[in-house]
């Protein structure tokens, strides 16, 4: 089971078009992965002082007390991710594992859906789950999800219109 | 990147025989997936005889050893205990398919002691099965097959997705353990 904490519909529609409109104009840039294979969205990074960030690094550390009960020290600036039509992202991780991590590594990671799917289509988050079918904890505007950073996870392809979500990592020293 | 310590063909091949001699006169029972909260079964994802191995057996010392040994080398995890050693037979058709090997409660809180470490070896000769390779999920990307030949040995995340392809003839023979602790923190 890939584990994760969720909120439905918690920040109004209201407050998620208000971030939507402050970050929009934030300078961004593309991010690519493979050459366009596995991944391609917009980002824009949010300052560390903008309540936003604060707010999402709040919801990260309460789901960690309600049930994954990592040592987090900190967090990575949040970004405010715009996927286009074509745009999404395959199957991968967040912490990559691959020997001799240096600490802080990225052990939870945060989503947040601000877009109202009725803007966009589809662009779904799923999470890898083996033999079971992928699970979709994030369907709907205002929605959060908190997960473990080294479960692998993905954006199908955007179909139609525009949907931008927040990211943010929350970091500590190598697990134990 | 699901990130593993591995021997290639660290145990002998007569010593691997006398370990598949030893053990697969008694082999148990028809594996079941279990749904984390002890219920339901899923056989269409798993067919494997599994036998559970007393501690007492020198080779349940082995293999734990071996799981310390990359503990130390390279996990660095609080580990505590093991859980009791399996020899899993695959028969032509026998799989298991991508999982973790973790245990979530319905609460979504790892049961404890926790796995933290997976060990696998592979006891049987290439030349004896086709099929049945131990694979690593990697994303979209092609999986990692670690095990390497007759005799070696794979230790990995207990949360890291891997499976054993359908065996397409012949049986493979194998050993399984997985080493636990406290919660990760």
């Amino acid at each position: 089971m890939s584990r994760y904490w969720s909120w439905d519909k918690i920040i109004p529609k209201e407050e998620c078009e208000r971030i939507i409109a402050d970050c929009s104009n934030i300078e961004g840039y593309r991010g690519t992965q493979e050459k366009e294979l596995y991944g391609r969205i917009f980002i824009r990074l949010v300052s560390a002082s903008n309540l936003a960030t604060k707010l999402i690094y709040g919801f990260a550390h309460e789901a960690n007390d309600a049930m994954f009960h990592y040592e987090i020290t900190g967090h990575e600036q949040m970004q405010f991710v715009q996927y286009a039509v074509d745009d999404r992202l395959q199957y991968h991780q967040d912490l990559v594992y691959d020997g001799l991590e240096v600490a802080p590594i990225r052990k939870l990671s945060v989503s947040v859906l601000l877009s109202d799917p009725k803007d966009f289509e589809g662009g779904e988050f799923e999470m890898y789950s083996g033999f079971k079918e992928p699970t979709k904890p994030l369907t709907e505007q205002g929605s959060v999800v908190v997960f473990e950073s080294k479960a692998y996870h993905g954006i199908t392809p955007i179909t139609s219109g525009v949907r931008y979500s927040l990211v943010l990592w929350a970091t500590g020293p190598l697990f134990k | 990147m699901a990130r593993y310590y591995s021997w290639d063909n660290i145990i002998s091949k007569s010593e691997c025989e006398r370990i598949i001699d030893d053990c697969k006169s008694d082999l148990g029972e028809i594996a079941k997936v279990g749904d984390g909260v002890g219920g339901s079964t899923v056989d269409k994802y798993r067919k494997t005889n599994i036998r559970w191995i007393d501690n007492d057996r020198l080779i349940a010392k082995l293999i734990y050893g071996f799981v310390r040994e990359a503990n130390d080398a390279y996990f660095h995890y609080n580990i505590t205990n093991h859980e009791q050693i399996q020899l899993g037979e695959y028969s032509t058709g026998g799989n298991y398919d991508y999982h973790q090997d973790t245990i979530t409660l319905a609460s979504g809180i790892e049961s404890l002691p926790t796995r933290k470490l997976s060990v696998s070896v592979l006891l049987s000769d290439r030349q004896d099965f086709e099929g049945g390779e131990f694979v690593m999920y990697n994303g979209g990307k092609e999986p990692l097959k670690p095990l390497k030949g007759q005799g070696s040995i794979v230790v990995f995340d207990s949360s890291d997705f891997h499976a054993v392809e359908p065996v397409t003839s012949g049986v493979r023979y194998s050993l399984v353990m997985w080493a636990r602790g406290p919660l990760f923190k």
